[in-house]
């Protein structure tokens, strides 16, 4: 495991501006951010890419390269496949009923066979997007296209009774590339764990 | 589940008991809500007139089964994850369900009632 642990300094817009002698002055304060990296080789085929949310996706770019260009003396970014978790978030939505206590999903995304974007957002934060029939039907319909696939994926993981998850952990599946895993807030390394090993069952 | 028992209200106050029910029903119909939004519920229950919802969810807070705080409607319409007990406090930026961090001026902000701590 590669842990890499640093500080940027950054400068964030406060919202305030003014407009003197026709020129237009912006308020930015210089705030610092700590920022902790981490590649993991997660036996026997994953290697792990971790980098914190944050709202600059140019920002969360840039660790990312900053991670491969650390590696980079171990493993170049070509020796490796991205993992594509279509299948995974495909197969999820197949299996939902048999599953309904490992996970739930709240909001997801889809692409039909002409491309066309279809979005389903539950209303409430700890919605359950499948508990509508109407819902649950439209998207069985739409991923039953030949070259239709769901592109995002927001997944609750249910408590287990042995402790993993303790409690509903939220997930989103596919974000700007179909490889990208959002965990929302704080999690334990066997969280992320036990997120892995499901979708590798869920991803043959 | 949020609670749904208020019988010691209904017996306190009958003129909100129809209410009360209602609202105790509609709970018990959503049991993922984390938070009670005055506004769907108000669409919801259309047979309850809005002065008495209204009376019927301050006395709920009033009696200390639930507290008001906040929430952003982000771009597409649906509540944004994060709770805020005062609106000053809601940052400039929040991410939506795509992870997509969107403006907090230009969006609504919600006053929903959760369970007390």
């Amino acid at each position: 495991m590669l842990k890499v642990y640093g500080h940027m300094k950054f400068d964030r817009f406060t919202g305030n501006e003014k407009v003197e002698d026709s020129r237009l002055y912006k308020e930015f304060v210089r705030e610092d951010l700590r920022i902790v990296l981490v590649a993991r080789w997660n036996n026997p085929d994953l290697l792990e890419l971790r980098v914190q949310r944050d709202e600059s996706s140019k920002r969360v770019r840039s660790w990312l390269d900053q991670l491969w260009l650390m590696l980079e003396g171990a493993l170049a970014k070509g020796d490796v496949l991205s993992w594509d978790l279509s299948k995974a978030r495909h197969r999820m939505i197949d299996e939902v009923d048999k599953n309904e206590e490992v996970y739930s999903f709240r909001d997801t995304r889809l692409e039909d066979s002409l491309s066309n974007r279809v979005s389903f957002e539950a209303y409430a934060t700890q919605g359950n997007l499948f508990a509508s029939e109407e819902a649950k039907e439209a998207i069985h319909d739409i991923l039953n296209g030949k070259t239709s696939k769901c592109t995002h994926l927001s997944v609750s993981w249910l408590p287990r009774k042995d402790g993993t998850p303790s409690e509903e952990y939220r997930t989103l599946l596919g974000n700007r590339e179909s490889n990208e895993v959002v965990f929302g807030g704080k999690c334990a390394a066997k969280e992320i764990d036990y997120v892995t090993d499901k979708l590798r069952y869920f991803n043959r | 589940m949020l609670p749904t028992n208020f019988a010691t209200l209904t017996a306190e106050r009958p003129d909100l008991a129809p209410a009360l029910d209602e609202v105790a029903e509609w709970i018990r119909n959503h049991p993922s809500w984390e938070v009670l939004d005055p506004r769907e519920l108000s669409k919801s229950l259309r047979d309850i007139d809005t002065w008495h919802l209204a009376l019927a969810l301050r006395l709920l807070v009033e009696k200390g089964f639930f507290r008001q705080v906040y929430k952003v409607v982000t771009p597409s319409g649906v509540l944004a994850d994060d709770i805020f007990d005062d609106p000053r406090l809601i940052p400039d930026r929040l991410p939506d369900r795509w992870n997509q961090y969107f403006d907090t001026s230009e969006a609504d902000v919600v006053a929903v009632l959760a369970v007390r701590e």
